[in-house]
């Protein structure tokens, strides 16, 4: 029992060891002189103490390995070792050997080190001076006079090995089992909750008592915030691997690339980290194959021949921003463009109407990789939509920002946990339920309106989400409540599932809500409409809904998810419009390609005229005419102190401008309108843009024809 | 397996008298608001928040195919150790005193007829004038029935 502790304790000790000594070999190519030495006694150490605790131990080979490795070390901190990178290669493995013995313990002994050793050994005959003495007890002992540090020094001693168990490092962390701290997160928990159910209860008396209470308080606070803090890790301890992820890659590549870690000190919950460090890889893989271009073409370009990659971490809110950055060549918008016309993930004159940006992001979709030459780095197949869906699927977000030329920022950002999430709290029949924010799309008011409501379509209840047809669950009668007809309101939520879209009719909506996760019971886990549960503010419990498994519940498919598909594969006729606002909240549009440009104006730029209202432009005096001028039935609104003239592309001869209280942006809109019933002159009709019921201009009224419309 | 002596917790549930290993009882914990886990077997009462940790509370009348009354107004909930299973408990009407019994005075039951029930059964026994039956705290996760049940018509 005592034995297994002990090796335990080694192992992890040795574990910190071993990543540091990785961390250092890869730092060690780039100094030189005195913080050479620096670093080399850094590893001298940490391998020397291992070595000492194996021996103590009775790890035998796992004190071979350390013990030639220290003296390969040895003689470069005397100078008698020149370090190169076939040095460095060779140490990376010896760590990686130890990092594999250590890693199991029992068998280490029995493992074959032979090879590792004669490689050691080999690299010491090269130089005839010295040859390794074989490990003896006493060796470790010889070693300790040089190795002792002037004071000050934030090093241990280096007869550490001796005292493993009383090593200085242990004085300043604990290990406690996660179990353990996930158990004293919920009774922080419970205590703020018990702190809030007494605090509305309690009426103090006095100050003192008011003190008191109020003292409870912030105390109960404080547990809290400190209790989580122990999930928190710092990045760099994902970091640290990196450098030498890009020391590799760059070799294999004939590249030179330097990786820069900036906020390696910002804490992230353990859970994100473990879940970060592939999607976080690969982005790095990919900026430092795709991204940094050849030393040769690097100089062509008139940058220096060694790239950089940078890997930043924020923190900012309640986010978390990592960023990978490359200085290479950018992605080029022309040529993704291209590939995804090619791949058939884009049409011909949907390309056309895209941004650079918007082109650039077309490398997450899935199947596709821009990468001329299929590397053995990256283009195996794995695409960036797997890194997307990864980091989404830790409720964070991807976004790409490249310039031509210049480099490639992916942009990360992360949730602090992993255990609590933003959740919308909904009833259905007599249940309270958590939907995941994350899982919803859109929340539609079912109010029995035209535009509102659910329809029949065969056996299954379907909504009509602009021209989406998506399959609709009553969340209630999923759940088994009794079906209950009421005219009362109720709302759709839109969510993420069944590999598509899915409408769960609720019947409330209460609060937004933080919650934190707990797996749901055991006995319970066949239920797989439910990804948990959690304890509410309330301290009542409540289940936590997992779209996917209420979509299987509800039989949708892959076969209905075809029918939702169908009318999505179709490139939708789109059109690119300009939205507005009157000023009194209701959206237009207007197409962007019945537009000459825009002007902005103020109050002063303003002259009036027999009553008419003009504004002078290079290109001759514009008559300012308002909404209510060319559309019938819009409220009057004064010329805004500061707004916007739309000036049209075709003129009839007279210089007709009209007036945008408000600019929103521009955006893809159908082609294809609903009418507006009754018609109304001006408008062409209507349709749903951004999420906002929106009124398409007729582009005739921009000619003046339907003047005096009202 | 029986022990020679072993202390039991009794409870009262439709007006029967049962028990439990005294050393597979957690502690006996006043009603708390529950949750009613839709799509869960019927056994499930439902999920409880004491003290931080959810609980599954299981219905016990359910699982031996009593009479379904709805808990007594001051039922209480028997939650039991680890040994039993992950954080789980019952609903009883009422506590029992703790009996310290004699494997001697076990007759052991005849089998049942009901196979589910049976399971849960470790002997029955008197107590002055009463049966007393003795239940296996841990066999009650296993024996719940995960065949869905549909409630309500779907439409």
């Amino acid at each position: 029992m005592e034995d297994a502790a002990l090796f335990e304790e080694f192992r992890i000790e040795a574990q910190e060891h071993l990543t540091r000594v990785a961390d250092g070999l890869v730092r060690l190519e780039r100094c030189e002189g005195a913080v050479l030495i620096e670093e080399v006694n850094g590893l001298f150490r940490a391998l020397h103490s291992i070595k000492g605790s194996a021996g103590f131990l009775g790890l035998r080979n796992v004190e071979l390995v350390a013990h030639a490795a220290e003296t390969l070390l040895d003689r470069v901190r005397k100078g008698q070792q020149q370090v190169s990178t076939s040095l460095i290669d060779l140490l990376l493995q010896v760590n990686d050997r130890l990092i594999a013995l250590v890693e199991d313990l029992e068998a280490s002994n029995s493992a074959d080190v032979s090879s590792i050793l004669d490689r050691l050994k080999q690299a010491l005959e090269s130089n005839p001076s010295a040859i390794p003495e074989a490990p003896k007890p006493e060796s470790t002992h010889q070693a300790l006079p040089t190795l002792i540090q002037p004071a000050g020094q934030d090093e241990k001693d280096p007869g550490s090995h001796h005292h493993l168990l009383l090593d200085p490092d242990r004085g300043r962390t604990i290990r406690i089992p996660v179990a353990v701290a996930d158990r004293l997160m919920t009774l922080a928990s419970e205590l703020v909750l018990v702190r809030n159910q007494a605090l509305k209860r309690l009426e103090p008396r006095d100050a003192a008592e008011r003190e008191l209470v109020q003292r409870l308080s912030t105390v109960t606070s404080d547990i809290q915030r400190t209790v989580t803090s122990t999930r928190m890790q710092p990045v760099g301890t994902l970091f640290q691997r990196f450098p030498r992820v890009v020391r590799e890659i760059s070799r294999q590549l004939g590249k030179t690339i330097d990786l820069v870690l900036q906020g390696t000190e910002v804490e992230l919950d353990k859970g994100v980290i473990e879940r970060l460090a592939d999607p976080l890889t690969h982005l790095i893989r990919n900026a430092c194959d795709h991204g940094i271009e050849s030393p040769a073409a690097r100089l062509k370009a008139g940058k220096q021949a060694m790239g950089t990659v940078k890997l930043i971490a924020l923190h900012e809110g309640s986010l978390i921003h990592v960023i990978v950055e490359d200085d290479g060549g950018g992605i080029d918008p022309a040529k993704v463009g291209r590939k995804a016309v090619e791949r058939g993930l884009l049409a011909e004159d949907e390309r056309a109407s895209m941004t650079a940006s918007r082109l650039q992001s077309l490398i997450l979709r899935p199947g596709f990789s821009t990468a001329e030459v299929v590397t053995d780095l990256s283009g195996r197949g794995v695409g960036l939509d797997v890194v997307q869906s990864n980091i989404e699927a830790i409720g964070g977000s991807l976004q790409i920002e490249s310039e031509l030329g210049q480099g490639t920022k992916f942009h990360l950002r992360l949730p602090l946990t992993l255990a609590i999430i933003p959740c919308l709290v909904v009833e259905a029949g007599e249940h309270r339920l958590c939907v995941p924010q994350r899982d919803i799309k859109e929340l539609v008011l079912l109010d029995g309106t035209a535009k509102a409501r659910l329809e029949m379509g065969h056996d299954r209840q379907v909504f009509r989400l602009r021209d989406q047809l998506i399959p609709v669950v009553a969340l209630a009668e999923l759940l088994g409540s009794p079906v209950v007809e009421s005219d009362a309101p109720r709302f759709l939520a839109v969510v993420r599932g069944g590999s598509g879209c899915l409408g769960l009719v609720i019947d409330a909506i209460r609060n937004p809500e933080e919650i934190v996760v707990k797996p749901l019971h055991a006995a319970l886990e066949s239920l797989d409409i439910f990804a948990g549960s959690t304890v509410m503010g309330d301290g009542q419990v409540s289940l936590i809904l997992d779209m996917e498994g209420v979509a299987r519940e509800a039989g949708i498919g892959h076969a209905s998810a075809a029918v939702v598909a169908q009318p999505l594969a179709k490139v939708e006729e789109v059109t690119l419009v300009l939205l507005f606002e009157d000023g009194a909240g209701a959206r237009y549009a207007i197409p962007l390609d019945a537009i000459r440009r825009v002007v902005r104006f103020k109050a002063a730029d303003v002259q009036y005229v027999t009553g008419r209202a003009g504004i002078r432009l290079p290109d001759g005096i514009w008559t300012m005419r308002r909404l209510e001028d060319v559309v019938a039935g819009v409220a009057p609104v004064p010329i805004p102190d500061a707004g916007y003239l739309l000036l049209p592309k075709a003129t009839s001869g007279d210089l007709l401008g009209l007036v945008l209280a408000e600019l929103i942006d521009t955006a893809l809109a159908p082609k294809v309108l609903q009418p507006v019933i009754p018609a109304q002159v001006g408008v062409m009709g209507v349709a749903e843009v951004c999420d906002k019921l929106t009124l398409f201009l007729d582009p005739a009224v921009l000619l003046g024809s339907v003047e005096g419309g009202r | 397996m029986t022990a020679t002596s072993q202390h039991v917790c009794t409870f009262r549930l439709d007006g029967h008298l049962y028990g439990f290993d005294l050393a597979m009882v957690r502690e006996v914990h006043p009603p708390a608001p529950w949750v009613v886990v839709p799509k869960a077997p019927p056994e499930v009462h439902g999920l409880v928040n004491l003290r931080g940790r959810i609980h599954l509370i299981l219905d016990l009348r359910q699982m031996l195919n009593l009479k379904s009354l709805a808990p007594s107004a001051d039922h209480l909930f028997i939650l039991f150790r680890e040994v039993a299973g992950e954080s789980f408990g019952i609903v009883v009407d009422a506590i029992g005193e703790i009996l310290s019994i004699d494997g001697k005075d076990l007759e052991w039951k005849e089998t049942e007829r009901n196979p589910k029930s049976s399971k849960l059964i470790d002997g029955v026994l008197t107590h002055g004038e009463e049966i007393l039956t003795l239940l296996r705290a841990n066999a009650l996760l296993g024996a719940l029935s995960h065949n869905r049940v549909k409630q309500g018509a779907g439409s």
